[in-house]
C-alpha cells in the first residue's frame, strides 16, 4: 500500500515537471507582453510593474474584436459543411462497399495529403474567376473542403463499427436506405461529430494560407490574419504582439478546457476504431 | 511605450486638424472650383462604369454637384505603420472632400509581394497599389503611365532614372525614397577617436578597433534573408556600379558581365563574418529586434536603407545617436555614392474602373503639404521636388552630404527581376558560412541567365 | 446488399456534394498546377512558354531541392517518431487518476490548440541568441549563449522538437483513448503471472495499442511532411536554404525565385512522397495491427 503511495508522488512529480516544459513557451509570452519595449530584462524575470497598454494597443491597431468575430462565421459555417457533408458521403462508403466506392474512399484519403500550397495559385486563379474573393462563402467552401477528407475518414471509420444488422433491420421494416441513414445511423454518430467539429474548427480557426490570400479586405481579416501582422517588418512592437498572441490563444484554449472530456471521447470512437 | 504615446497624441491631433482641413476643403471646392483634375474626369467617368454599382452610383450623382466623383477604391500597401497612417489620414481628409469616394486603405507588411503576384496571374488588382521598387520592371505591363499627370515635373529630375522605363513613361506617383548608404554610431566613433570611413578599408580597420572593445562591427539581422541581401545591394554600389576601371552596370545589362567580378563583393561579406565584426547572431535575429539592439550602444555601423532605424533607436534610448554617411568606396579616389530608390510609390491598375478617382487621389497625394506629412511621418526624403520635410536629425546628414550622388537600387536597375531572391539566398548563406564564395558566384550566374531568358 | 434504394436513388448519391467539393477546390487545381510545372511561367505575367520536362529535369541537379528532401524527411520522420515515443509515455502516465493528472493533460494539449505560425513566433523567442530564454538560463548557468539556430543542421533538428512538442498533446489523448479501450483483466492476468512492468508492456499494451498508434502516426506523417508555419516563424528556411522543407521551397520558388514552373513541379512532387511514405505506413501498420487480433 505504502508502494502505492509512493508511486503516486512520483507520478505528481512528474506531472509537475512536464507542466512545467509545457507551460514554458506560454509563461515568456505573457512576460514579454506585459513588459514595456525598452525594458531589456531577462525573459524569465517576471513583469513586476504589469503593463496593460501593450493589451489596449493589440486590441485597438489590430482591429482584434472583428477579427474574432470573422474568424468565428468562417469556422461555424465551415465545420457545418464539414459535418453534414462529411457524415452524409461516410454512409455509402462505409456501408456500400463496391470497386468504385473503395476507390473513392482513396481519392478522400489522398485529398488529405495535398499539400495546401501546391495548389495555392491555381485555386487562387480559379476563385477569382469564381468571384469568391473577398467574400465569406469563398472561404467558407474551401476550407471546408480542405477539412472534409478528414471528416470522412474518421465517420466511415466509425461507422463500419456500428453493427450493419442495425441499418439492415430498421430496411425489413420498411425504410429506405436513406431513411435508415438519417434515423438510424445520424444519431448514434453524436460523439464522432463533437470529435469533428473540434478537430476541423481549431484547424480551420489557425490556417493562415488561405485566409491570406482569400481575404484581403481589412474589415474580412481574421485572427491569424491580425497577429501575423504584428510579427511582420510593418511594426516593430514585440510587446503588442505578444499581447495579441495571448488575446488569440485564449478562445481555443478555454474551448479545450471545457471541453476536454469529449476530446478523449471523440478520440476514442473514431481515431481508434 | 512613448512610441504609442507619441503615435495616439499625434491620431487625436490629427482628428482634431482633419475635421479642420475638410472644413476649408469643401468650402473651397464648392466655391471657386479651383482644382482642375474632376472636370475632365467626370467626361471619362460612364465610358467605364458598367457594373450595376456603378449606375446606383450614377443616379446618385445626378443629385450631387457636378464635378462630384464616385467609386469604391481599393488601396494596398506595403508601407511600414508610420507611413501607413500618414496616406491614411491624407486619404480620409480625400473622402471628406469626396464623400461619393469610399477608399479601402490596406497594408500587407511582408506577405504583399507574394499577394500582388497572386493578383497579377489572375488580373484582378487593386486600383492603386503601392510598387515597391517594380513599377517598371515587375507591374509596368498592369500600370498606367502618368506622365500627362499635374504632378509629373515636380517629381526630382535625379529621381527620374528609377522610375521611368527606356521610353521615359513613368508609371507611378513617387512619395518619398529609399537612401541608403551607412549608418554609424556617432557616440562610438568618437570615443574610438576616428572620422566617418570614406572607404571599405577604414571601415574594416574601425571594426577591428571596435572589436577589441567588445563592440558589434555591422548588424545584421539575417533571419529575414532580406538583410544580408540589402547589404549587399548597397554595397555594390562601389564595389560594382561607380568603378573608374570598368564599365560594369552596362555589360550586366546586356548580359557580357563577367561574374568573378563579383566575387570580391561576396569575399567582403565573409570576411566581415570570419573576421568577427558582425554580431553573433547576425544569422539568427529578428529585424524585429534590429532597433533595441542599436539602442543598446555597442553597434558601430548598419549597411542599409532603412533610415527611420535611426529614428526608433533614438526613441528607445535617446542616447543612441546614430547618423548617415554615403556608401564607402573602393578606395582613394573612387566616388562616394548614396543608394536610392522609390519607397512609398502609388501606380494606378491599367483596367480599374474608375480612372477618374485614381487621378484625382494621386493628384491629392501629391499636394506638397501631403507629401510632407509622409516624408516626416516616415522619416524619409522626398522624391518630389521643394518639399523640404522636417526629418529631425537626419537632415543634417542630407545637407553635408547634399553634393552626393544618388544611384539607384542596384539590383532594381541592373539585374533581370527575380535576382533579389538570389542575393537573399547567397548573402543569408554567406554569413551562416554555408556556402563558399565560389559557389555564390556560380548561384548569382546561373538565376542572372534562366532569369534573362525567362524575360 | 441492394445496388439501389427502394425509390430508385442509389444511396451512392450521398457522396456526391462531398466529390463535387473536392473535384472544384482541389482536384482541378491541382491538375492546373501539372500544366503549370511544364512552363517556364513566372507566376504572375500573361506569358510563358513550354517546355517540356526540363523542371523536373532541373530537380534531380539542384542541390537547394536536395536539402529541402532531405529536411521534409527528417521533419515528418523525426517528427512522427518522437511525439508517438513522448505520446505513449505521457499516456502511460497520465491515464489513471492521481492529483495533478488533468492539469497535466490540459497543459499539454494546450499548443496543439495553437496556430503552428504563432507557436514558431513564440519559440522564436526562446530560442533567440539576444535575451533568449534559453540563453538566458544558459548564462545563469555560466556557460556561453548559443546561437541556437545559427546552423542549418541543428536548427532542422530544433524546428523537430518545436513540432513534436507543440503536438505531443494529440498523440497523447489518442493513445489515452487507446489505453482505456485494453481492457483491465488483460494486464490482471498478466501481472498475476508475474510478468514484469515492461514485459506487460512490450507484450500486451503496446501490441493492443497499435491501431491507435497507425492512426496517429499516419495523421502526424502527414502533418510533418508538410510542415510550414514553424519553419516559417523560426528561420524562414535559413539560414541560407538550409532549413528549407518542401513546402516552404514551394513557397520560397513561387513568390520570391519568380519560377512558378519549378515550383509547381516541386509540389506535385512533395504530393507524391506524402501519398508514398503515407500509404506505405499505413499499410505497414495496418498490417501488423491485423496479424494481432
Amino acid at each position: 500500500m505504502k508502494r502505492k503511495k509512493n508511486l503516486k508522488w512520483i507520478k505528481t512529480l512528474a506531472a509537475l515537471l512536464i507542466i512545467a516544459l509545457h507551460i514554458c513557451p506560454f509563461y515568456i509570452m505573457i512576460n514579454i507582453s506585459l513588459k514595456e519595449m525598452s525594458d531589456r530584462s531577462s525573459r524569465w524575470l517576471p513583469a513586476f510593474k504589469p503593463h496593460f497598454e501593450n493589451y489596449a494597443n493589440a486590441m485597438a491597431t489590430g482591429n482584434l474584436g472583428n477579427a474574432i468575430l470573422n474568424t468565428w462565421i468562417i469556422v461555424f459555417f465551415s465545420v457545418i459543411i464539414v459535418v453534414v457533408v462529411g457524415a452524409m458521403a461516410a454512409y455509402p462508403l462505409s456501408r456500400h462497399i463496391t470497386r468504385r466506392n473503395q476507390i473513392i474512399l482513396t481519392f478522400v484519403v489522398g485529398v488529405m495529403m495535398v499539400p495546401q500550397l501546391s495548389i495555392l495559385v491555381p485555386l487562387y486563379k480559379e476563385m477569382v474567376a469564381l468571384k469568391g474573393i473577398n467574400h465569406m462563402w469563398g472561404i467558407v467552401l474551401v476550407s471546408a473542403t480542405f477539412h472534409l477528407p478528414l471528416s470522412i475518414y474518421m465517420f466511415t471509420n466509425f461507422i463500419k463499427t456500428i453493427p450493419s444488422d442495425l441499418d439492415e433491420a430498421a430496411m425489413i421494416d420498411g425504410c429506405s436506405r436513406f431513411q435508415a441513414f438519417f434515423r438510424i445511423i445520424l444519431p448514434c454518430l453524436k460523439s464522432t461529430t463533437v470529435s469533428v467539429i473540434i478537430l476541423t474548427g481549431v484547424g480551420i480557426w489557425n490556417d493562415y494560407q488561405f485566409q491570406l490570400y482569400f481575404l484581403q479586405k481589412p474589415a474580412l481579416r481574421t485572427i491569424t490574419l491580425a497577429i501575423t501582422t504584428f510579427f511582420t517588418d510593418s511594426r516593430q512592437d514585440m510587446g503588442a504582439a505578444a499581447a495579441a498572441a495571448f488575446i488569440v490563444v485564449l478562445p481555443p484554449v478555454l474551448l479545450y478546457i471545457c471541453l476536454q472530456k469529449y476530446f478523449v471521447q471523440g478520440a476514442m470512437d473514431s481515431a481508434v476504431k | 511605450m512613448k512610441k504609442q504615446i507619441r503615435t495616439w497624441a499625434a491620431l487625436g491631433l490629427a482628428a482634431a486638424l482633419t475635421t479642420s482641413v475638410a472644413g476649408c476643403g469643401s468650402s473651397q471646392s464648392t466655391g471657386s472650383e479651383t482644382t482642375a483634375a474632376p472636370a475632365p474626369a467626370q467626361t471619362q467617368a460612364p465610358a467605364g462604369d458598367k457594373t450595376p454599382e456603378a449606375e446606383t452610383a450614377k443616379a446618385e450623382a445626378t443629385e450631387a454637384p457636378a464635378a462630384a466623383l464616385e467609386g469604391d477604391i481599393e488601396i494596398v500597401t506595403n508601407g511600414n505603420e508610420e507611413t501607413f497612417n500618414a496616406v491614411n489620414e491624407i486619404l480620409n481628409d480625400f473622402m471628406k472632400e469626396n464623400p461619393g469616394v469610399k477608399i479601402s486603405y490596406t497594408t500587407q507588411g511582408s506577405d504583399y509581394e507574394q499577394l500582388m503576384k497572386a493578383r497579377m496571374a489572375s488580373n484582378d488588382l487593386p486600383d492603386i497599389f503601392a510598387t515597391h521598387g517594380w513599377s517598371v520592371a515587375r507591374y509596368s505591363e498592369y500600370l498606367t503611365p502618368l506622365n500627362d499627370q499635374p504632378w509629373y515635373s515636380s517629381v526630382e529630375e535625379s529621381f527620374m532614372s528609377n522610375i521611368a522605363n527606356d521610353e521615359g513613361q513613368i508609371f507611378v506617383l513617387p512619395l518619398n525614397m529609399d537612401v541608403g548608404g551607412l549608418l554609424y554610431n556617432k557616440t562610438l566613433l568618437k570615443e574610438l577617436n576616428v572620422e566617418i570611413p570614406k572607404t571599405w578599408d577604414e571601415l574594416l580597420a574601425i571594426c577591428e578597433m571596435g572589436k577589441e572593445k567588445g563592440y558589434t562591427g555591422v548588424f545584421i539581422a539575417g533571419k529575414d534573408s532580406r538583410q544580408p541581401a540589402s547589404l549587399l545591394d548597397v554595397s555594390a554600389q562601389t564595389f560594382i556600379c561607380v568603378r573608374k576601371d570598368a564599365d560594369y552596370p552596362s555589360q550586366l545589362l546586356d548580359g557580357t558581365f563577367d561574374w568573378n567580378n563579383w566575387a570580391p563583393l561576396s569575399q567582403f561579406l565573409l570576411d566581415l563574418k570570419t573576421k568577427g565584426y558582425l554580431n553573433p547572431d547576425c544569422v539568427t535575429c529578428d529585424p524585429i529586434d534590429v532597433a533595441p539592439r542599436m539602442s543598446e550602444n555597442n553597434v558601430l555601423f548598419l549597411i542599409t536603407s532603412s533610415m527611420d532605424l535611426i529614428r526608433q533607436a533614438a526613441e528607445l534610448n535617446p542616447d543612441a545617436k546614430y547618423g548617415l554617411a554615403p556608401v564607402p568606396s573602393m578606395g582613394e579616389g573612387y566616388e562616394n555614392v548614396f543608394h536610392g530608390g522609390e519607397r512609398e510609390a502609388y501606380g494606378i491598375w491599367k483596367d480599374t474602373k474608375h480612372m477618374d478617382v485614381c487621378t484625382a487621389i494621386l493628384e491629392y497625394l501629391a499636394r506638397p503639404e501631403n507629401v510632407k506629412k509622409v516624408c516626416e511621418a516616415s522619416g524619409k526624403r522626398s522624391a518630389l521636388k521643394d518639399i523640404n520635410p522636417d526629418l529631425g536629425d537626419i537632415s543634417q546628414d542630407y545637407e553635408t552630404y547634399a553634393d552626393i550622388r544618388i544611384c539607384p537600387v542596384f539590383d532594381r536597375a541592373y539585374l533581370p527581376s527575380g535576382m533579389w531572391s538570389t542575393m537573399r539566398t547567397i548573402g543569408s548563406s554567406l554569413i551562416a558560412e554555408e556556402m563558399t564564395v565560389e559557389e555564390s558566384v556560380k548561384t548569382m550566374e546561373t538565376d542572372y541567365n534562366t532569369l534573362r531568358e525567362q524575360q | 446488399m441492394k445496388q439501389k434504394s427502394r425509390k430508385g436513388i442509389p444511396i451512392d448519391i450521398l457522396y456526391l456534394p462531398a466529390v463535387i467539393l473536392l473535384t472544384v477546390f482541389v482536384v482541378y487545381p491541382l491538375l492546373s498546377g501539372v500544366q503549370i510545372s511544364f512552363t517556364n511561367w513566372n507566376g504572375y505575367s500573361s506569358t510563358y512558354k513550354y517546355i517540356g520536362f526540363a523542371n523536373y529535369k532541373k530537380m534531380f541537379h539542384d542541390k537547394m531541392f536536395y536539402t529541402a528532401l532531405k529536411n521534409t524527411v527528417i521533419y515528418g520522420v523525426g517528427s512522427t517518431t518522437l511525439q508517438t515515443i513522448i505520446g505513449i509515455s505521457y499516456a502511460l502516465l497520465l491515464q489513471k487518476k492521481f492529483p495533478g493528472q488533468t492539469l497535466a493533460r490540459v497543459i499539454i494539449y494546450l499548443p496543439a490548440m495553437i496556430a503552428s505560425l504563432i507557436m514558431g513566433y513564440i519559440s522564436y523567442f526562446l530560442v533567440q541568441y539576444n535575451h533568449g530564454a534559453i540563453n538566458d538560463i544558459m548564462i545563469a548557468l555560466g556557460k556561453e549563449p548559443v546561437d541556437w539556430m545559427a546552423s542549418g543542421e541543428r536548427a532542422v533538428w530544433i524546428i523537430v522538437v518545436i513540432n513534436a512538442l507543440q503536438f505531443v498533446g494529440k498523440t497523447m489523448i489518442v493513445m489515452i483513448a487507446g489505453l482505456q479501450g485494453i481492457p483491465d483483466s488483460y494486464n490482471e492476468a498478466a501481472s498475476i503471472d508475474g510478468a514484469a512492468y515492461l514485459q506487460r508492456l512490450r507484450y500486451i499494451t503496446l501490441p493492443l495499442l497499435l491501431p491507435a498508434i497507425t492512426t496517429s502516426v499516419v495523421l502526424n506523417l502527414i502533418g510533418g511532411l508538410k510542415l510550414f508555419g514553424i519553419i516559417l516563424a523560426t528561420t524562414s528556411g535559413g539560414p541560407g536554404y538550409s532549413s528549407h522543407s518542401l513546402s516552404t521551397l514551394i513557397n520560397y520558388l513561387y513568390f520570391q525565385n519568380q519560377n512558378a514552373g519549378y515550383s509547381a513541379s516541386v509540389g506535385l512532387f512533395l504530393f507524391l512522397i506524402i501519398m508514398i511514405l503515407g500509404t506505405i505506413v499505413r499499410n505497414f501498420l495496418e498490417k501488423k495491427a491485423e496479424g494481432i487480433s
